[in-house]
């Protein structure tokens, strides 16, 4: 991935208002609910949030080669894997500890 | 290297913005555009990037079809907006690698004059012409072989507009140019070709007489 840099700076730039679904989900439902619902649309509520406050910074990304959906596909991969590690974490702590 | 669009049209609701609008952006000059403001110029160059759909129209880069929105995956066609488009919550030294991440290429921003006393600066922190000028030497390091440059000498000062334009020189030798903005003597001194956006029309141009006649100066 040539431009990872870049793509690292999205991710980190849409990341709160994802993880404000996640803790919202988590706090109104379940972990497991949340984690869902992160999954499904973290990605998508993350790209509308930087379209509203940084509109302007879509050129740049459009510049580097990135589309809108490729914007949205590698957000949702790397929540994905990220959730798939903290959910293989937590299952081996709880398997240490019951 | 050339892009060329064809009878490209443009309305929003009843207003027409472009009618019948056909260009041609080849290497080897830089073309300018001019027109007063919201005349529709940044709506063109949006069109030609891909960010924006026209109405109707018809693309082609070197001689084969180009189809815009396909642009962004292809990197043939960059497009500086005239509204700070790059991240400001970075430093400039952060930001060039991210931007362009060759080594080689990293290397010669680094030494484009003026660029090395920004390096340790923030984006944010840059002034309105500090930030225009990284903008333009990013855009001419990038892989992109056709540049579209929005109000490139918006708020610099002027020996940074000379080197703005030595700069944009020597791109042009190997890349499509077009730029447009309101230092009209500016974009006469450096343009092989320029036509001023009027109500929707391109219109040829090569003198400021030229220009009172089409209403853009007085």
């Amino acid at each position: 991935m040539k431009y990872w840099r870049a793509l690292l700076h999205y991710y980190l730039s849409q990341l709160i208002p994802g993880l404000a679904l996640f803790f919202l989900s988590w706090a109104f439902i379940d972990l497991i609910w949340a984690m869902g619902i992160y999954i499904l649309l973290a990605h998508v509520v993350g790209y509308l949030a930087f379209r509203s406050f940084y509109a302007e910074q879509l050129n740049f990304y459009n510049n580097l080669g990135f589309t809108t959906g490729r914007l949205l596909l590698n957000v949702f991969y790397i929540n994905l894997l990220l959730l798939l590690v903290l959910a293989a974490l937590i299952s081996l702590i709880l398997w240490v500890l019951f | 290297m050339k892009l060329v669009g064809l009878n490209i049209t443009k309305s929003y609701g009843a207003n027409k913005i472009l009618e019948d609008v056909s260009l041609q952006i080849n290497a080897g000059g830089i073309f300018g555009l001019l027109g007063r403001n919201g005349c529709g110029k940044s709506t063109l160059l949006k069109i030609l990037f891909g960010s924006l759909k026209a109405d109707t129209g018809s693309f082609y880069l070197n001689q084969e079809t180009y189809e815009p929105y396909h642009n962004f995956r292809q990197q043939k066609v960059a497009y500086l907006a005239q509204d700070g488009m790059y991240p400001r919550q970075l430093k400039v030294k952060d930001l060039i690698p991210m931007a362009c991440p060759e080594g080689a290429v990293q290397d010669r921003i680094f030494y484009t004059p003026g660029i090395h006393e920004l390096t340790k600066k923030w984006v944010s922190s840059l002034s309105e012409g500090q930030r225009t000028y990284l903008g333009v030497v990013l855009s001419c390091y990038m892989p992109h072989s056709v540049l579209l440059l929005d109000e490139p000498f918006s708020m610099t000062d002027p020996k940074t507009i000379e080197q703005i334009k030595i700069l944009l020189e020597e791109t042009a030798k190997h890349k499509a140019v077009l730029i447009t903005d309101h230092y009209y003597h500016d974009v006469m001194e450096l343009c092989s070709e320029i036509k001023v956006l009027q109500q929707g029309k391109l219109y040829e141009t090569s003198t400021e007489e030229d220009l009172k006649r089409l209403g853009y100066i007085r």
